[in-house]
């Protein structure tokens, strides 16, 4: 085990060392941000989450234990506070109104903020990333696990509490409801 | 067109399964199904591009130090403890409860000591009221008394649980409180003379009756004596005067039935209780 490992850090961090908790900040903080910008699809939101993961984090690392990796942990606090916001979020109520009264027409036609929305290839961005916000969270998550952070099935097993098969089988339906959902934007093309 | 039947193409397109190798475009609906997949997996790439993070360490120190240290769960005990006690007071509990009818119950028990009976005549003292059933004129389970031929007996007691308060009797009055069996008790003795004191006292916590009027019948079939208890009969009165009832072995020759007298306690044939 090297000095500066994950371990290590948090060892020293729960002795009170605040400047090895910082230094494990340092070190995962955008894999924070990036799942929880996948999930949230607004940096703002994202960035309270990853305040908030951490915090949580350093609030509870006597109840870190050394079996799973301080990423993974990590991750499903992050996991979990996001799961909590999207419970009591409006957005999520709006996308999911949006999606049961006009189909996925919205993800096609309708204005963009990007100044550079004439351009296809935002275009596309944007709609793959509202059909992605428009998916359940449960699907969404696997997504971005699989998909955009390519995180290897078993540690998505043991972030989700199941088994490398019953990952692989979530990625697997996540991704042909996503499928589901993308389809008269690939019918475009 | 995505159904679970393209689960073989997803995980293709995906890389997370190898194209077969006799895998040929000659479906073409099988190539565009792959194919679109292909560009979903490619359109997501996109989304990997996200806006920078501005989220600084002097903003997490600030948090960290707003929130403060996360206070210790103070769960009480009985949470903490609970599982664990819960059985116990259950058991407890039931016990309580049984036991507590089991006084109620008056647990009928005869308790002779032992005593000499050179006289042939057994003392009976701390003689509850049983509240038992009859059994055929024998409590063949519990000798109450018994007494050998050379005329010395043994301290018996005698358990006799009641059946769900079959023949039980309570009278109450004057503070007084006697449970009784309305059926009679048996005394297993052996031939020959036998005059018994017999003191009843209630199982009636801490409250003493002696009972009067208890007649002592002889079943000469199975040699036994055999203690009626008739509620009717004035049970306080022999305690409030101080006698005891003494019961011959001589038969009446009328009746059958042992010869009673009632005598002081302060008599020198009362050998105990008097």
């Amino acid at each position: 085990m090297s000095a500066d490992s994950d371990e290590v850090l948090v060892l020293r961090a729960r002795e009170g060392d605040y400047k090895a908790f910082e230094l494990l900040f340092e070190r995962h903080r955008l894999l924070v941000y990036r799942f929880a910008y996948q999930m949230t699809g607004k940096r703002d939101d994202a960035e309270d989450l990853v305040q908030e993961a951490f915090v949580r984090a350093y609030q509870n690392l006597g109840r870190y234990r050394d079996e799973a990796k301080f990423t993974t942990w990590l991750l499903r606090i992050v996991s979990n506070l996001t799961t909590d916001q999207m419970r009591t979020s409006k957005r999520r109520y709006e996308l999911e109104q949006k999606e049961a009264t006009g189909g996925l027409e919205w993800m096609t036609i309708g204005s963009f903020d990007d100044p550079e929305e004439n351009l296809e290839q935002d275009r596309k961005r944007n709609a793959l990333r509202k059909a992605l916000l428009a998916l359940p969270e449960h699907h969404r998550r696997m997504i971005v696990l699989r998909d955009l952070e390519e995180r290897e099935y078993d540690e998505i097993s043991k972030l989700c509490g199941c088994t490398i098969g019953g990952a692989k089988l979530r990625v697997l339906r996540a991704r042909r409801a996503l499928a589901e959902r993308v389809k008269p934007l690939l019918g475009d093309k | 067109m995505f159904g679970k039947s393209d689960d073989k193409w997803i995980e293709i397109a995906f890389g997370e399964q190898k194209l077969p190798e006799n895998f040929s475009a000659k479906n073409a609906d099988d190539a565009e199904v792959l194919k679109s997949y292909e560009l979903l997996r490619e359109d997501l790439q996109l989304l990997k591009d996200i806006p920078e993070m501005q989220f600084s360490n002097e903003r997490l120190r600030d948090a960290i130090l707003a929130a403060g240290p996360k206070a210790s769960a103070q769960t009480p005990w009985i949470m903490r403890w609970g599982w664990a006690v819960a059985p116990v007071a259950a058991m407890l509990a039931i016990g309580v409860v049984f036991l507590k009818g089991n006084f109620s119950g008056a647990d009928p028990r005869v308790i002779v000591p032992s005593t000499s009976l050179q006289n042939s005549t057994a003392v009976a003292s701390n003689l509850e009221i049983p509240i038992t059933e009859r059994t055929s004129g024998k409590l063949s389970q519990n000798p109450l008394l018994t007494v050998d031929d050379s005329g010395k007996s043994e301290m018996v007691v005698v358990k006799a649980r009641p059946k769900s308060g079959t023949g039980r009797r309570a009278l109450k009055g004057g503070g007084v409180r006697l449970a009784m069996a309305s059926n009679p008790i048996a005394v297993k003795k052996t031939p020959g003379a036998l005059t018994t004191s017999i003191r009843a006292e209630s199982a009636s916590l801490s409250r003493d009756v002696v009972a009067e009027g208890m007649s002592l019948t002889r079943d000469s079939d199975s040699n036994q004596a055999t203690v009626a208890a008739d509620a009717m009969m004035a049970p306080a009165k022999a305690e409030a005067a101080g006698n005891v009832i003494l019961i011959d072995a001589s038969s009446d020759s009328v009746t059958g039935l042992p010869n009673a007298t009632e005598v002081s306690k302060n008599s020198e044939k009362v050998a105990l209780g008097g």
